[in-house]
């Protein structure tokens, strides 16, 4: 998953940063206005989190404009303004929820991580297709009732394949949501995690977990059971 | 005491026009019947020169007046009304008119060569006014003879006729001042006008965007009107700047807080420490939220435009179901669309935002807000969740700053106590009760004016 974080306090922006890196999100960072501008129409963001009060093109003016741009990803606001006009320009503006500071950090997590699960369609936080449950809010996999120990980059493949399970994900879109922009890229590590994971989820090989579809990617088979139908179609600028 | 400014103009010219015109009455009456009267007599007394004129005495001393000779036909008719008779000194009648029927008492008779004018009421009832005149006439053979001529005309006619002038005078008059009252109103009516379009603006400026008073006004009261538009503008003015400013308090002051609050989290400190740290800041940002939002209430103030009540719900209602998409939370606005109140729209979105969020993260997934408006002026608002409610047993003491009633939530923890505060600048009362639904019910009135 991508995080976009916009932040102009340097400090604060490092926190976040840090807990969503340690969250398993590739981060992008910025504290200015245009910047992130440019970072939220340009790159592959699965969630961005925007401080209203940006020196520049403010947070309200950004959101608007990724509406605008047909882009649909959710977006948090961060605000230290408590009243209740700023919240609600900025909810009407294509923001989906809000955080006030101070912020209990955990509180910040929970929400990001919910409006990603929900992004996708998913209502709970343990997310499961066949007998793999990935739990988002503890970053834990489960295999039956076994436990499963992945690396990080693992996890995020694992998880951003899980989030569009059912859908043919390509390589190159693995790389861009895993990958912060200025990492080292190369998408035949991609085939590496790919293929270290379906070693830890189905080691006997009997279950194919990932389905391999060449020349377009790969595929998590979807599970049948209903989701949420509170798919965020507040996503879409109005 | 008169309060209307047209009322008190009125009085006061109607009471001129009346004396003015009872003046104007009074004296051309008493002039009209003086001028009569000395017509009358002037007649009378010419009557009398020309019956001397005609007169003779026989040499045996016998006054006489030939019928045929005298001046008016009246003198002639019976009971014509006109008469002239002649009484020597003796008070006896030695010539009438032959329209004189039966004689004139007549209780006193002027000297020789003397006028007098005399009113007598006859035993018939007839009111005369007679003209007496004393003279001397002496014979060619040296007789002296005393008469006294009598001429009197019945005062019937003359009263008729002033009494016909007296009406026609006093209809004329009385038209004149129902005319001049007529005008005066409406004269009143179009110089008061621009003082009724202000107070016609200013009732329409509740109800106005702009909330300033338009047009031109008489030189008089523009400057009123130019003053209160200023007022108006500053008044505005001050509040958003006052809001703005406690805003960038806010910003300036949470950002560094944030950092703080994450500093917290850090792995290093003791325990005793970051719990320390997580208080004391969660104390700080209470005190803030709750100072920063009473200041910002903007409360009761004279001219405030009416809102319209339901967008501003609606509004939250759609934004706050956004954040609430993962409790699928339903927010039901049952306000009429007609509602309108005289509120400030910063107060009444956040009052209504504090509400309508504590109901829906402390409710289970409904959110029921509505209001109405009573004939005498009283905004009721009630918003209802269908939540545990609320479970202690002073649900009032919610209402007092800085007590929770679930601590384990932060944020919003302040809500109610600054619903309430704002609720207080309006001189409104809070209470919290028990939903239709079973869950709490906030409700707010508030008196308006």
């Amino acid at each position: 998953m991508r995080a976009l974080v916009i932040e102009d306090d340097v400090e604060l922006r490092a926190q976040i940063c840090e807990r969503l890196r340690s969250e398993g999100f590739a981060v992008d960072e910025t504290g200015e206005g245009e910047e992130g501008l440019f970072y939220a129409k340009e790159y592959p963001v699965d969630i961005a989190i925007i401080d209203l009060g940006l020196p520049g093109p403010t947070g309200l003016d950004i959101i608007a404009e990724v509406r605008e741009a047909g882009l649909d990803y959710p977006i948090l606001i961060l605000t230290a303004r408590t009243r209740w006009q700023d919240k609600v320009e900025g909810l009407e503006a294509g923001a989906d929820d809000y955080v006030v500071k101070p912020f209990q950090p955990e509180e910040l997590s929970a929400r990001i991580q919910a409006l990603v699960r929900r992004s996708r369609g998913w209502a709970q936080p343990r997310l499961e297709s066949g007998d793999i449950v990935l739990d988002t809010s503890r970053q834990e996999v489960f295999v039956g009732e076994q436990s499963i120990d992945l690396t990080a980059y693992e996890y995020r493949v694992l998880e951003y394949l899980m989030l569009h399970a059912g859908e043919v994900i390509s390589k190159t879109a693995l790389t861009e949501h895993i990958y912060e922009e200025n990492a080292e890229r190369d998408s035949n590590v991609i085939e590496v995690f790919v293929r270290r994971l379906r070693a830890k989820l189905d080691p006997d090989g009997t279950r194919k977990p990932i389905e391999t579809l060449r020349g377009r990617g790969y595929r998590l088979a979807r599970d049948d059971r209903p989701r949420a139908n509170n798919n965020n179609d507040g996503n879409a600028a109005p | 005491m008169i309060n209307s400014l047209r009322a008190r103009l009125l009085a006061a010219t109607a009471v001129l026009l009346l004396a003015f015109i009872g003046l104007t009455g009074v004296a051309l009456q008493t002039a009209v019947r003086e001028r009569a009267e000395q017509a009358e007599h002037d007649r009378l007394q010419g009557l009398s020169y020309a019956l001397l004129g005609s007169a003779e005495i026989t040499d045996g001393g016998q006054f006489n007046l030939a019928s045929r000779v005298l001046p008016e036909s009246d003198l002639s008719r019976p009971d014509s009304g006109l008469y002239a008779m002649v009484l020597d000194e003796k008070k006896q009648m030695v010539w009438h008119s032959p329209s004189l029927l039966g004689s004139i008492d007549m209780p006193d008779l002027p000297a020789v060569g003397q006028w007098r004018e005399m009113r007598i009421t006859r035993d018939n009832g007839n009111r005369l006014l007679t003209l007496s005149f004393g003279f001397r006439w002496v014979t060619a053979n040296g007789k002296d003879y005393r008469y006294t001529l009598v001429v009197a005309e019945n005062t019937a006619a003359f009263v008729k006729q002033m009494q016909r002038f007296q009406s026609v005078l006093w209809t004329l008059l009385s038209a004149a001042a129902l005319v001049l009252l007529i005008v005066e109103l409406l004269i009143l009516r179009w110089g008061l006008a621009p003082l009724r379009r202000l107070a016609r603006n200013l009732a329409n400026l509740e109800s106005d965007d702009e909330r300033r008073l338009e047009g031109r006004y008489p030189d008089e009261i523009q400057p009123l009107v130019s003053n209160l538009n200023t007022m108006l503008a500053n008044d505005q003015a001050r509040l958003r700047r006052y809001r703005n400013a406690l805003g960038d308090l806010a910003h300036s002051l949470k950002t560094p807080m944030a950092i703080l609050r994450g500093i917290a989290e850090d792995k290093h400190l003791a325990d005793d420490q970051r719990n320390a740290l997580r208080s004391q800041l969660a104390r700080m940002n209470d005190i803030l939220d709750y100072q920063l939002q009473k200041a910002a209430a903007a409360g009761k103030r004279s001219l405030t435009r009416r809102l319209a009540l339901a967008p501003i719900a609606e509004r939250l209602g759609r934004a706050l179901t956004k954040v609430y998409a993962e409790h699928g939370t339903r927010f039901d606005i049952r306000i009429a669309k007609t509602l309108r109140v005289p509120v400030d729209e910063g107060d009444i979105t956040e009052l209504l935002g504090t509400l309508m969020d504590n109901a829906a993260k402390y409710g289970k997934d409904r959110v029921v807000v509505d209001a109405t408006r009573s004939d005498q002026g009283v905004l009721s608002l009630w918003i209802d969740d269908n939540g545990p409610g609320f479970c202690d047993a002073e649900p009032q003491r919610l209402l007092e700053r800085g007590v929770r009633a679930d601590s384990t939530r932060e944020g919003q923890g302040l809500g109610l106590a600054v619903a309430a505060e704002i609720v207080h600048a309006y001189n409104g009362k809070i209470e919290l009760t028990t939903s239709d639904m079973g869950g709490g019910r906030v409700r707010v009135r508030i008196t308006e004016s």
